[in-house]
C-alpha cells in the first residue's frame, strides 16, 4: 500500500498543489505545508494512529453561521447521499467528516473508520478539490471569490 | 412587438415572398417600416415612401437602399489569368497565384493594400469587402473556425492594419490559420515619415502570430509566400502576417528565374504528418483498458484535422466519454450517449483523460477533473508536451492519425456504469437549465423585459424543433451576461455547428462579424458546412458586443449572407456590478437606455425586430429565419432587458460561470 507521503507527492507531481513536509509534534503523525488554490498556504496533518487527515486553512476566514458557512456544511453533507456514484460518495460508515469553524478559521477532517490514514487523506484531498472546482465555482460564490482574493473580475478563473 | 414607425399602409410583404431571390428582398426593403410591421417583417428603410428619423425630406426625395449595378457586375466578371509573358507579372500577382494554388479559401478585407487584394480577387479566390478592417478580420476568423480552412484578411498600412489587432490576437488564441496581409508603404521611404501611414508592423504583431515577415526583397515574394503557407498548413496553425512594401507588390517579373525559390508547393512543404509510435499506442491502449471511466477531450486539432469520424469510432468502440474543446464545437455531438459536454457532474469521475489536439492547454485546476486522474496528451508538436499540465504519457502525432490508429488498435469494451453515470449527469444538468428557464420566464413576466435564460433556451428550442432538422443552423455566442447564459443552452450536433467567438482571448465584440464569416461559409457550403447552404446562422450577443460589428450588416446584406443577430440589450456593459460599490464609476458602464439596435439594422438594409416578451421573441425568431431562408435577408432582433438581470440576488440565478470542459467553456 502506498504511504501518505507517496500520495502527497503524487498530487504534487500532477500539479495539483505544492507541498513541503513539516516537523510534527505528535508521535504517529505527519504534517505537510501545502500551497493550493490561489496560492493559499494550508496545513495538512495526518494522524496515522487514528486514520485521520485534517486540513486547516483551506479557505480564507469565513465567519461562523454565515450563509457561506451553512452552504458549505450542506454541500459536505450532500456527498454522503446515495444518489452520488459510489466512487464519488463519502460513505459515513467508512469516513467520518467534521468541519470546524473556530474564529473563522476553517478546518476539515476525515477519519477512516478502518483506521486507514491513506484512504482518509485521499478522501480529504478529493473533497477539497471538489470544493474548489465545484462548490466555489458556483456563480453565487463569484463575488465572494473576487472580493476575498482581490481578483480582477475578468480573470477570476483559477489558477 | 412591431416596430413603432409611422407609415401608410403598404402591400403585405409576406404574400410577396413567392419569389425567393435577392432582387425581391431588396425591393421589399424599400417599402417602409409600416409595411414590414404589417407583414411581421421589418425590412430596411430610408425609403422614398417612408421618411425616417423625422427628417424633412419630402416623399420621393430619398432614394432606396440598393446594390450598385457595378457591385453585381464586378462579381459576375470571370477570373483573369496572369503570366510571365508580355508585360510579365507583378509581385502581387505572383503572390496571388501562389494563394490560388494553395487553395486559399477566402479573403475578407477593406480597400487598401490595393495591388495585393485586387490580384487575389482577380484569380477568382472568393473575396469580400466590408466596412472596418477589424470586423473583416473577425469575419475571416469566423469563416475558418467554421470550416478549418486557411483564410486571409487584409487592410491598408497603418490605420487599417492596426484596426485589425484585437481580432488578430483573437485568431492567435484560437490557433486560426489566418493569413494577415497589409501593405506598408515603400522601402525607400522608411524612417522619413513620408506621407502616409508608415508603421513598423511586425513588432506590432509580436506575440499574436505564428510567423511574420516584412518583405524587403522583391525577388523573394514567392519564397515568403511559401513560408506563409508552410506555417499555415503545418503543425499547430496560427496567424501569419506579411507586410508588403510597394517595391515588392509592384515589382515586375518576366521569367520564373527572376524569382528566388520559385518552387511548387509539393517541394516547399509536405503533407506528411507525425504518426504515433507503436510503443506509445501500446501504452495508450493499456491505459484505456485499465480505466473505468475514460474521457477524451477533443480539441482544436481534432476539428482542424477533420478527425471527427475517427473520434466517434474510438469513443463508441470502448465507451469513452467525449467532450470537445476549442473555438469550434460539434466534432462530437452533444446529444450522443457518450457526450459529457452537458454533464458537468460526471467530469470529476473520469479516471483517465486523453487530450487530443488541445492547443490552448489548461493547467490542473482549470478543468473540473479528479486530482489523481491519469493524463495523456496527443499533440503534433513535441515542444508543447508537458506545458501547464504534467503528463503520464505524451504521444507525438497528428490528431486524426492518432484517432484512426487507436480505432484500429482498441478492443471493444462496454462501460455500462460509466454510460449510465453520463446519462444521469446530463439529465441533472438539463433539469438545472429547465429550472433556470422557469425562473427566467417568471422574471420576464414580472418586469416585462426579456431574461437571458429565455433568449438562450428558446433559441436552442427553435433549433431543436426546426422542420429542417437541428443540424442545419450554425450558431455563435458572445457577450458577458448573455454569453455566459446562452453558452449553457446552445448545443452542437455536427462539426462546425457552433463557434465560440470569445474563446480564450475573451474579446467582447467580434461575435457578430465572426458569425457573418460563418454565414459566408455556410452559404458556400465549405467543408463541414456542406449541405446546409441557404440556412441562416444565429448569433447571440450583447448590446456591448454588437457595437463593434454592427456596421457590417451592410456587408452581410450586400453579399446575401442571411444572418440572425439576437442582441441582449440591457443598457450596459455586463460587468456593471464592478462599479456598484465604487464612487463616480457607474456612468462608465452604462449606455443610454432603450437604444434601438433594430432600427440601426433597418437603416443598413437589414431587417429589425424589437421584442420584450418570450412570445414576441419566438415569433420574431421564426420571422427572421423565414426571411433569411427565403430572401437571404439578415435580421437583428433587439431583445430589451434590464441590467439588473445580472444580479443573482435580485433575479436568480444571475450569471452562471462556465464549467470547463463543457458546453459553456470559453477559456480552453
Amino acid at each position: 500500500m502506498e504511504s501518505v507521503r507517496e500520495l502527497i507527492e503524487d498530487h504534487a507531481a500532477r500539479g495539483v498543489f505544492r507541498f513541503s513536509p513539516q516537523p510534527s509534534d505528535k508521535i504517529g503523525s505527519e504534517r505537510y505545508r501545502i500551497v493550493w488554490f490561489r496560492g493559499q498556504t494550508m496545513q495538512l496533518d495526518v494522524d496515522s494512529r487514528h486514520g485521520r487527515a485534517t486540513l486547516c486553512g483551506f479557505l480564507p476566514p469565513v465567519s461562523p453561521r454565515t450563509k457561506l458557512d451553512r452552504e458549505l456544511r450542506a454541500w459536505l453533507k450532500s456527498h454522503e447521499s446515495h444518489e452520488r456514484p459510489a466512487h464519488r460518495r463519502r460513505d459515513p460508515t467508512q469516513f467520518k467528516t467534521v468541519l470546524r469553524n473556530a474564529d473563522s478559521v476553517m478546518r476539515v477532517s476525515i477519519t477512516s473508520t478502518e483506521g486507514n490514514p491513506v484512504q482518509a487523506t485521499r478522501k480529504l484531498l478529493q473533497l477539497v478539490n471538489e470544493l474548489y472546482l465545484e462548490f466555489l465555482a458556483d456563480a453565487s460564490r463569484y463575488n465572494w471569490i473576487v472580493e476575498t482574493f482581490d481578483l480582477d473580475p475578468d480573470s477570476s478563473r483559477w489558477p | 412587438m412591431q416596430n413603432d414607425a409611422k407609415s401608410e399602409s403598404v402591400p403585405d410583404g409576406t404574400n410577396e415572398q413567392s419569389v425567393p431571390n435577392r432582387r425581391h428582398f431588396l425591393r421589399l426593403s424599400t417599402v417602409g417600416l409600416g409595411a414590414a410591421a404589417a407583414a411581421g417583417i421589418t425590412t430596411g428603410v430610408l425609403a422614398a415612401d417612408a421618411p425616417a428619423g423625422g427628417g424633412s425630406a419630402a416623399a420621393g426625395d430619398i432614394p432606396s437602399i440598393r446594390l450598385a449595378d457595378a457591385f453585381k457586375a464586378s462579381l459576375a466578371q470571370p477570373a483573369a489569368s496572369t503570366s510571365f509573358e508580355g508585360a510579365g507579372m507583378t509581385g502581387a500577382e505572383v503572390f496571388a497565384n501562389l494563394c490560388q494554388k494553395e487553395e486559399l479559401s477566402a479573403l475578407f478585407c477593406c480597400p487598401g493594400n490595393y495591388t495585393i487584394i485586387n490580384a487575389i480577387a482577380a484569380t477568382g479566390i472568393p473575396t469580400y469587402g466590408g466596412r472596418t478592417e477589424g470586423a473583416m478580420c473577425a469575419m475571416a476568423d469566423g469563416y475558418s473556425r467554421a470550416t478549418g480552412e486557411v483564410v486571409a484578411t487584409s487592410g491598408t498600412e497603418g490605420p487599417g492594419f492596426t484596426h485589425m489587432i484585437m481580432n488578430i490576437a483573437a485568431a492567435h488564441a484560437a490557433r486560426t490559420p489566418l493569413l494577415v496581409l497589409a501593405s506598408n508603404m515603400t522601402l525607400a521611404g522608411e524612417d522619413r515619415e513620408t506621407f502616409i501611414q508608415h508603421a513598423m508592423q511586425q513588432p506590432t504583431t509580436e506575440g499574436i502570430k505564428k510567423y511574420g515577415k516584412r518583405l524587403v526583397d522583391p525577388a523573394r515574394v514567392h519564397e515568403y509566400g511559401a513560408y506563409a503557407f508552410r506555417n499555415l498548413k503545418s503543425g499547430v496553425p496560427g496567424p501569419v502576417h506579411l507586410d508588403f512594401p510597394a517595391e515588392v507588390a509592384r515589382a515586375r517579373f518576366k521569367a520564373p528565374s527572376e524569382l528566388r525559390d520559385f518552387h511548387d508547393k509539393s517541394q516547399y512543404r509536405t503533407e506528411s504528418r507525425a504518426w504515433p509510435a507503436p510503443k506509445d499506442m501500446d501504452a495508450v491502449v493499456r491505459m484505456i483498458e485499465k480505466a473505468a471511466r475514460p474521457l477524451i477531450v477533443a480539441g482544436t486539432g481534432v476539428f482542424q484535422r477533420k478527425g471527427w469520424d475517427a473520434l466517434r469510432k474510438v469513443a463508441e468502440k470502448a465507451d469513452i466519454a467525449v467532450v470537445t474543446s476549442g473555438p469550434t464545437r460539434g466534432s462530437f455531438p452533444d446529444d450522443h450517449r457518450l457526450s459529457i459536454a452537458a454533464a458537468p457532474d460526471a467530469l470529476m469521475s473520469a479516471d483517465l483523460v486523453i487530450f487530443v489536439g488541445q492547443y490552448s492547454m489548461p493547467s490542473p485546476g482549470e478543468y473540473r477533473l479528479n486530482p489523481e486522474i491519469k493524463v495523456v496528451r496527443v499533440h503534433p508538436e513535441q515542444e508543447d508536451m508537458g506545458r501547464n499540465w504534467p503528463l503520464d504519457l505524451g504521444v507525438l502525432s497528428d490528431e486524426r492519425s492518432f484517432l484512426e490508429v487507436l480505432a484500429d488498435r482498441l478492443g471493444r469494451a462496454r462501460r455500462d456504469a460509466w454510460v449510465d453515470e453520463l446519462a444521469k449527469a446530463r439529465k441533472a444538468f438539463q433539469t438545472q437549465l429547465d429550472d433556470h428557464y422557469k425562473l427566467g420566464i417568471g422574471h420576464s413576466a414580472k418586469t416585462g423585459m426579456l431574461h437571458p435564460t429565455v433568449i438562450a433556451r428558446d433559441t436552442q428550442n427553435f433549433i431543436d424543433t426546426h422542420p429542417e432538422g437541428r443540424l442545419a443552423i450554425a450558431t455563435g455566442v458572445g457577450g458577458w451576461t448573455i454569453g455566459l447564459t446562452a453558452g449553457r443552452y446552445l448545443r452542437a450536433y455536427r462539426p462546425g455547428q457552433e463557434i465560440i467567438p470569445p474563446y480564450q482571448y475573451a474579446a467582447i465584440g467580434p461575435d457578430m462579424a465572426m458569425m457573418m464569416g460563418v454565414s459566408c461559409a455556410v452559404q458556400r457550403g465549405v467543408g463541414p458546412q456542406k449541405g446546409y447552404q441557404g440556412t441562416p446562422t444565429i448569433c447571440v450577443t450583447s448590446d456591448a458586443g454588437v457595437a463593434y460589428s454592427l456596421m457590417e450588416l451592410d456587408t452581410a446584406v450586400k453579399y446575401g449572407w442571411p444572418t440572425i443577430t439576437i442582441v441582449y440589450n440591457n443598457n450596459a456593459w455586463g460587468v456593471w456590478p464592478n462599479a456598484a460599490r465604487s464612487a463616480r464609476s457607474m456612468h462608465m458602464y452604462l449606455f443610454q437606455e432603450n437604444l434601438r439596435y433594430d432600427q440601426i439594422a433597418q437603416s443598413l438594409g437589414a431587417r429589425g425586430d424589437y421584442v420584450r416578451t418570450p412570445e414576441e421573441f419566438r415569433a420574431a425568431l421564426a420571422r427572421a429565419y423565414k426571411a433569411g431562408r427565403d430572401e437571404k435577408a439578415s435580421t437583428l432582433i433587439n431583445c430589451q432587458a434590464i441590467k439588473e438581470f445580472t444580479n443573482g440576488a435580485a433575479y436568480a440565478p444571475g450569471i452562471s460561470l462556465p464549467v470547463e470542459p463543457g458546453v459553456s467553456a470559453v477559456a480552453h
